[in-house]
């Protein structure tokens, strides 16, 4: 079966004025339809980028230099501004990460979700209306009549992400990009939208781009696991495997680092600083490797 | 509101202004040439305000006015809104080269005297109303374009136009449907503003006497006429001034009273 996203060897560099810095190096990964496969790193790894270079949303000093992105077997990467608006909404849709300021402060919510229904799907006002009702009943939002007539700021943030999961899985995409969808939610509501997102997308066979820095997160809810550093992916693995046997020492640092419960009297244990410092010189390898590559190429 | 307040006051007398006005503005009685306003000894109370070196009736002159001065402020301000507005946009949407080109005019523009280019202007085009708002636009459509860039700019860094994106939403959508509504506060507040200098360079040049024909009345060419006689006759600059003034301040009041009500954060 061919896999519904396949990156291949991605490198993203940010530029700043003649200098540029790499983010992603050499980033490779596939999803197959309906899977859900977690990144997970610390903050800065890249995994957002990684996110935002499938939608085709890197911000303008960044620049892909080298791999490519497919998506259902068609190259992606360089893709013009209006084959990219027919693919985002409808096949491939983003969960962002803060509810907070994700939906249009002037609107209500209703025609926020209608708009999606009309323009991609071609409904007409009543019938969309008709189905954002349905949409917010699918996301257990209670009283949907009350909600759509209400704006972004009366509602929790919980139920914003509600609404915004809405949006995304509005039009039936077979690729969502989650963007650390629950960082932004206190913990007990953090669970309830999982599970929602972990609902609806067996339900739909959706397959997800779930981007975290929570491992617990991962554990409830991916098939698969990549853990970043640098922009790189240190370990792939299937999520049991990853929890049970750690390959990598820095997943295996991270486990450690994760506070628990059935381990309430250790002391957090960081990522250890040789550790730390042995990752980055093979970063630096990498780059002078890079750099010379580049170097004989002019 | 004192805002609202003043504002309705200027749309009534403008709109009903033939029929409140006591006599024609025209209207010349040399016998009666220098009356002075109703509380001071030897006036007529047929002449509330007095009259002026023609015996023209000063009340009607200024209610007379009024309407000039409503009319370039409303449609002079809307337009130059529009213009500078739409500018603005574009350029803090699309950056690049459009926002250089455009932040780069705005700079010429802001190194040129106002006043001399709206006289250089109204010259070449030939005295007349039209002629006063088309100075106005020309000259101004940089105020509303500086702001809205900027603020453009701060509400394309939002996220709730990153998600549009992520939806698939047409830039004309993004910039029209989904941002130009959370600027709108901003930009009422700029037109009341607007119409409050757009009175005050109406006054200006029917003061130099290159607004609307000058035998019509206006405030500015009220105050010009004036000038001439203000140690006989100093009420004939006190009131288009004060006219001047309390339609200035009426218009920011109205443009701070509709901020507040607007605004959820202010009306809190």
């Amino acid at each position: 079966m061919t896999p519904l996203l396949n990156i291949r060897n991605l490198h993203v560099k940010i530029r700043e004025g003649a200098a540029s810095v790499p983010i992603l190096r050499g980033v490779s990964l596939s999803l197959a339809p309906g899977e859900v496969l977690g990144l997970v790193g610390e903050s800065s790894a890249g995994k957002t980028m990684i996110g935002k270079a499938t939608l085709g949303i890197l911000p303008p000093q960044a620049v892909i230099t080298d791999g490519e992105i497919f998506f259902d077997g068609e190259n992606i990467t360089h893709i013009s501004v209006k084959a990219r608006r027919r693919l985002l909404g409808t096949d491939i849709a983003m969960i962002p990460q803060d509810p907070m300021t994700s939906l249009n402060p002037v609107f209500r919510i209703g025609p926020q979700i209608a708009d999606v229904l009309r323009l991609h799907l071609g409904f007409r006002a009543k019938e969309a209306n008709q189905r954002v009702l349905e949409l917010l009943d699918d996301v257990h939002i209670n009283q949907p009549e009350r909600v759509v007539k209400l704006y972004p700021h009366e509602l929790s943030g919980g139920m914003r992400q509600r609404v915004l999961i809405a949006i995304a899985f509005a039009c039936r995409p077979r690729l969502i990009i989650a963007d650390e969808p629950t960082t932004a939610l206190d913990v007990t509501v953090q669970r309830q939208v999982l599970r929602l997102i972990k609902e609806l997308q067996s339900a739909l066979g959706t397959a997800i781009l779930f981007v975290t820095h929570d491992l617990g997160v991962v554990a409830k809810i991916c098939n698969r696991v990549g853990v970043i550093h640098a922009g790189r992916i240190l370990e792939l693995s299937s999520a049991q495997n990853l929890f049970k046997a750690p390959a990598h020492p820095y997943t295996q640092a991270l486990m450690a680092a994760t506070p628990r419960y059935d381990r309430p009297n250790n002391a957090l244990h960081p990522v250890p600083e040789a550790l730390v410092k042995h990752l980055w010189d093979d970063v630096r390898r990498y780059d002078r490797g890079d750099f010379a590559k580049d170097k004989s190429h002019a | 509101m004192l805002g609202l307040g003043v504002f309705l006051l200027m749309a009534l007398t403008a709109m009903t202004g033939s029929w409140l006005a006591p006599h024609d503005p025209l209207e010349q009685d040399l016998l009666n040439s220098f009356l002075p306003p109703f509380w001071v000894a030897g006036a007529d109370p047929a002449f509330l305000l007095g009259t002026d070196n023609l015996g023209r009736d000063v009340l009607s002159r200024l209610i007379y006015g009024t309407r000039v001065a409503l009319m370039v402020a409303v449609i002079a301000a809307t337009l130059t809104g529009m213009l500078g507005t739409t500018v603005g946009l574009l350029a803090g949407f699309f950056g690049g080269w459009v926002d250089t080109l455009v932040s780069r005019m705005v700079d010429i523009w802001m190194a040129f005297p106002a006043v001399l280019l709206s006289i250089v202007l109204v010259a070449v085009i030939g005295a007349g109303l039209h002629a006063v708002i088309i100075a106005i636009i020309v000259i101004d459509w940089t105020r509303f374009c500086r702001v809205v860039r900027a603020e453009t700019m701060v509400q394309c860094q939002q996220d709730y136009v990153a998600s549009a994106v992520t939806i698939g939403l047409s830039r004309r959508r993004r910039l029209f449907v989904e941002i130009l509504p959370n600027i709108l506060p901003l930009l009422i507040s700029l037109l009341t503003l607007e119409m409050g200098i757009a009175v005050v360079v109406e006054a200006i040049l029917s003061y130099v006497g290159l607004s609307v024909a000058s035998d019509a009345a206006t405030w500015g060419g009220l105050i010009q006429e004036g000038r001439l006689y203000v140690n006989q006759a100093p009420w004939l600059m006190v009131f288009p001034i004060a006219c001047i003034i309390v339609a200035v301040l009426g218009f920011n009041a109205l443009g701070d009273g509709l901020r507040s009500a607007f605004d959820p954060v202010l009306r809190r």
